[in-house]
């Protein structure tokens, strides 16, 4: 195995089983938004699942397919990840968030703002790349703080007023 | 040796700060892990504790009928605010869905009023209020577009009441 490269195992749902997929620094660093997609055929029926990988090697997500076609008049062939989702949002069927900067870096002039407003813009500088679901999950410890339900609806808001400020962007 | 018995005088409007008082006690249970979070802060506690005040507020604009569960969030935030004296000025210009309040000489001010230090913090109540109060009565929590707090002198707080 070359230095560069990295041997990262993930769980596929189709099989349940664990399967390898090999990465390298230099696919990971072609990445405009730090996230590469590996499309990976594997198993008994030919499967396939979409691994979501950052730069640091984490597993932001994995993606299955209903169904799976070849077309067996043609070669196989390496497709690029980018022509399977162009976006971790429209991979994931829904609304991911990216930081732009680190959340030190903005804290000041946050210093007043809204506590769900601060920590919804927290998590996502310290998630790197974050869709709307874990968010809420990590976010969910404030609805017994604030004694309210906090839905899916007022995180997007939340994160779109960042989008539009550029603090974030969906990803 | 003296002997002193209180018994309370029916006096709604004094029953605010003891619905404030339970929100405060309330809050500080609810959200006592949240709040000994460093990265919350003083505004970040504050926001909690006066987000379950709001609510307690609002209960007690209910049952003294100043409001109903049909009123609109205008008229919810306006009673709240006759009620509740927070500002010697306070306006709110409303546009559409979207509401700005103008707090000027504040009167819940910790540093202005109460002469506190807060060393280059903020405890601003007013968000957490209007957040609890009208999140309580319309079942949906007011989005707050912008706080910007600048103590004892003009704090603006944006929010959508369609929230």
């Amino acid at each position: 195995m070359a230095q560069s490269s990295k041997r990262v195992t993930v769980h596929c749902d189709v099989c349940d089983g664990p399967v390898e997929i090999e990465v390298t620094h230099e696919d990971l660093s072609k990445q405009a938004d730090g996230i590469l997609r590996v499309m990976l055929a594997h198993g008994k029926p030919l499967h396939a699942i979409i691994v979501y990988i950052d730069k640091n090697f984490r597993i932001r997500g994995i993606e299955q397919s209903d169904s799976f076609q070849m077309d067996t008049n043609r070669d196989v062939s390496v497709v690029a990840a980018t022509d399977v989702a162009e976006t971790l949002t429209e991979a994931l069927g829904e609304p991911c968030f990216q930081a732009l900067y680190a959340f030190d870096d903005v804290k000041e002039r946050e210093a007043t703002a809204f506590v769900l407003d601060k920590t919804i813009l927290r998590t996502v500088c310290d998630s790197g790349t974050i869709c709307i679901s874990e968010l809420r999950r990590k976010i969910a410890f404030l609805e017994k703080a604030l004694g309210d339900k906090i839905d899916l609806d007022q995180i997007e808001q939340v994160c779109e007023k960042y989008v539009r400020e550029g603090l974030i962007r969906r990803a | 040796m003296s002997f002193f018995r209180f018994r309370r005088r029916r006096d709604p409007a004094r029953n605010y700060l003891n619905k404030m008082a339970i929100g405060l006690g309330a809050g500080l249970v609810k959200a006592r892990d949240a709040i000994l979070n460093p990265d919350f802060g003083p505004q970040g506690a504050m926001d909690v504790l006066a987000t379950w005040m709001g609510q307690e507020i609002a209960k007690e604009l209910l049952t003294q009928k100043k409001i109903s569960p049909s009123s609109t969030s205008e008229e919810v935030l306006e009673k709240l605010l006759e009620e509740v004296r927070i500002a010697e000025d306070l306006s709110i210009d409303f546009d559409g869905e979207k509401a700005n309040i103008s707090v000027q000489n504040c009167l819940i001010c910790p540093r202005r009023v109460g002469g506190y230090d807060l060393e280059g913090h903020t405890a601003c109540p007013v968000g957490g209020i209007i957040r609890g109060a009208i999140g309580l009565v319309k079942g949906k929590t007011p989005k707050l577009d912008r706080i910007d707090l600048k103590t004892g002198e003009l704090c603006q707080v944006d929010f959508t009441l369609s929230g």
